[in-house]
């Protein structure tokens, strides 16, 4: 516990930084881009990892949260450490802390 | 195909499916040790296929360990296994290995030139230069540099200023520029001017010179109208190169014998045809299509292969042959009167020069059967001066005619 408290400090204290410089957060993996094209591709950088992974349900997870996709005939077209790209319907996306 | 995929199929790859508890945690080790796997789908709760190149399934060991995950080969893609499998069949190999060594060839050299139009020059005259220069068809692309091509091209033709062959694939397109002549530097040397034909002056126009004459004037042909010595007690003498418009009406005429029967060659409309394909340099030609003719006259169409720009040395040159008889065609009188008047008004007109005719008659002769002769009597309005040196004796009287 005191360890996750110490790593969140020194990741505020990362984000003043970069707020105060103007910097975009992204560069450093701060925070994640997730790019949606129509109902059917989503693209999502800055992940960390999954965690779940069914054709109706991915979850991923982010630095700050977990990122929870939900769909039907949902295939991972194309992963990578720094970014994950899915094709299928997509229903809903929704952040989790 | 996208060219990631072309990239994927080049490489080859496996479409593998996996079986086991862990799957997102095999996935997630997949990923962080670079192992390259795409189009992941999956297949219910502990199955799922994917897409993995060559290299990252001998890989697959360590995450299939780790999650003890199982792993099962569905199909194999790709060159490398494309390749494996065509490996028994030589003649394949040695076709493809053939049909690339001809595009490389074809693809390394000139098969089209074309050259700018836009100039005086004759095309035909540019194309021979340009092969002079060392580019025609056939010549390899690394062969033509194209400052020496400019060099040969400003000696061979002095008329070009600039010359500079692009190269398009396998087309040569030359583009020149042609040198504008310097306006003519007019003659200074001392002349008088005279009549070049007998006739009334209509105008004068006299720029330099002396006037001798008027207008409605008779002059002879060879009398002095404006002279090149000019007199007066502010300067003295001093010679000039006279100059003058001066337009007269005068009498003209022109005659010619023209027969009255003409050999004639016309088509009897019997054709035979010849194909002939062209490889390079290398023609092959078809037997005669049709009956050999003793006399005949040819036409030549040439198609050259070409895909969009890109041209190829294969041609096909159909070649037809028209049979022809020479026969002697008698004219009536009217008829060939009518071309003559037109014949002699075309020969007077040109040798009037910027002049007009102004009233004109034909008298027709015949002096034997087979021939008319016909005379231009024609009334005309033309320049007459032309200059003379004013070394040359001057006639100042003139001619009677």
């Amino acid at each position: 516990m005191l360890k996750r408290n110490k790593k969140q400090e020194r990741t505020s204290a990362y984000e003043k930084v970069f707020d105060a410089l103007s910097l975009p957060k992204t560069a450093a993996g701060l925070t994640t881009t997730v790019t949606i094209t129509g109902t059917d591709s989503i693209l999502v950088e800055g992940y960390r990892g999954i965690i779940k992974y069914s054709d109706t349900l991915v979850l991923l997870n982010a630095p700050k949260y977990i990122i929870r996709i939900t769909g039907a005939d949902l295939e991972i077209t194309e992963i990578a450490t720094e970014y994950i790209s899915l094709r299928g319907v997509i229903a809903a996306l929704e952040y989790t802390h | 195909m996208t060219i990631l995929n072309m990239l994927n199929f080049a490489r080859g790859y496996v479409t593998v499916k996996a079986t086991g508890e862990h799957l997102e945690r095999f996935i997630n080790i997949c990923t962080s040790e670079n192992i390259n796997i795409w189009n992941v789908r999956a297949h219910g709760r502990c199955t799922f296929t994917a897409c993995v190149s060559v290299k990252g399934f001998f890989r697959l060991k360590n995450p299939c360990r780790k999650t003890g995950t199982k792993i099962h080969i569905l199909s194999r893609k790709g060159m490398p296994f494309l390749s494996l499998r065509l490996r028994r069949r030589l003649g394949l190999l040695l076709g493809f290995a053939l049909f690339l060594i001809v595009s490389c060839w074809l693809f390394s050299h000139i098969w089209y030139i074309d050259v700018d139009s836009s100039t005086s020059i004759p095309r035909e005259e540019l194309i021979r230069q340009l092969e002079l220069a060392g580019v025609s068809e056939g010549t390899p692309i690394r062969q033509i540099d194209p400052n020496k091509v400019q060099a040969s091209m400003l000696n061979l033709n002095p008329r070009l200023v600039w010359a500079w062959p692009h190269v398009h694939g396998n087309s040569v397109y030359l583009e020149v520029r042609e040198k504008v002549s310097v306006p003519e530097i007019l003659p200074t040397n001392p002349c008088n001017i005279v009549a070049s034909h007998s006739g009334l002056i209509t105008s004068m126009l006299v720029k330099e010179g002396r006037h001798l004459v008027t207008e409605d004037m008779y002059v002879s042909k060879g009398q002095l109208l404006v002279g090149g010595i000019m007199d007066s007690v502010a300067v003295g003498v001093r010679f000039v190169h006279a100059d003058a418009e001066i337009w007269a009406t005068t009498e003209e005429s022109v005659s010619e014998d023209f027969p009255l029967s003409e050999n004639e060659t016309t088509r009897t409309g019997n054709r035979s045809l010849r194909y002939t394909l062209k490889f390079g340099q290398f023609p092959v030609s078809t037997p005669l299509i049709g009956k050999s003719f003793a006399a005949y006259e040819t036409e030549e169409t040439e198609s050259v292969f070409h895909i969009g720009s890109v041209y190829f040395p294969i041609s096909l040159i159909k070649t037809e042959y028209m049979e022809t008889i020479t026969e002697t065609v008698v004219y009536p009188q009217e008829t060939v009167e009518e071309k003559a008047q037109q014949y002699l008004e075309n020969l007077l007109q040109n040798s009037l020069g910027n002049g007009i005719i102004l009233e004109k008659r034909f008298i027709a002769e015949k002096p034997d059967d087979k021939t008319i002769r016909l005379t231009l009597f024609a009334t005309c309005s033309r320049q007459i001066a032309v200059p003379q040196p004013i070394e040359e004796e001057i006639n100042i009287g003139g001619e009677t005619d």
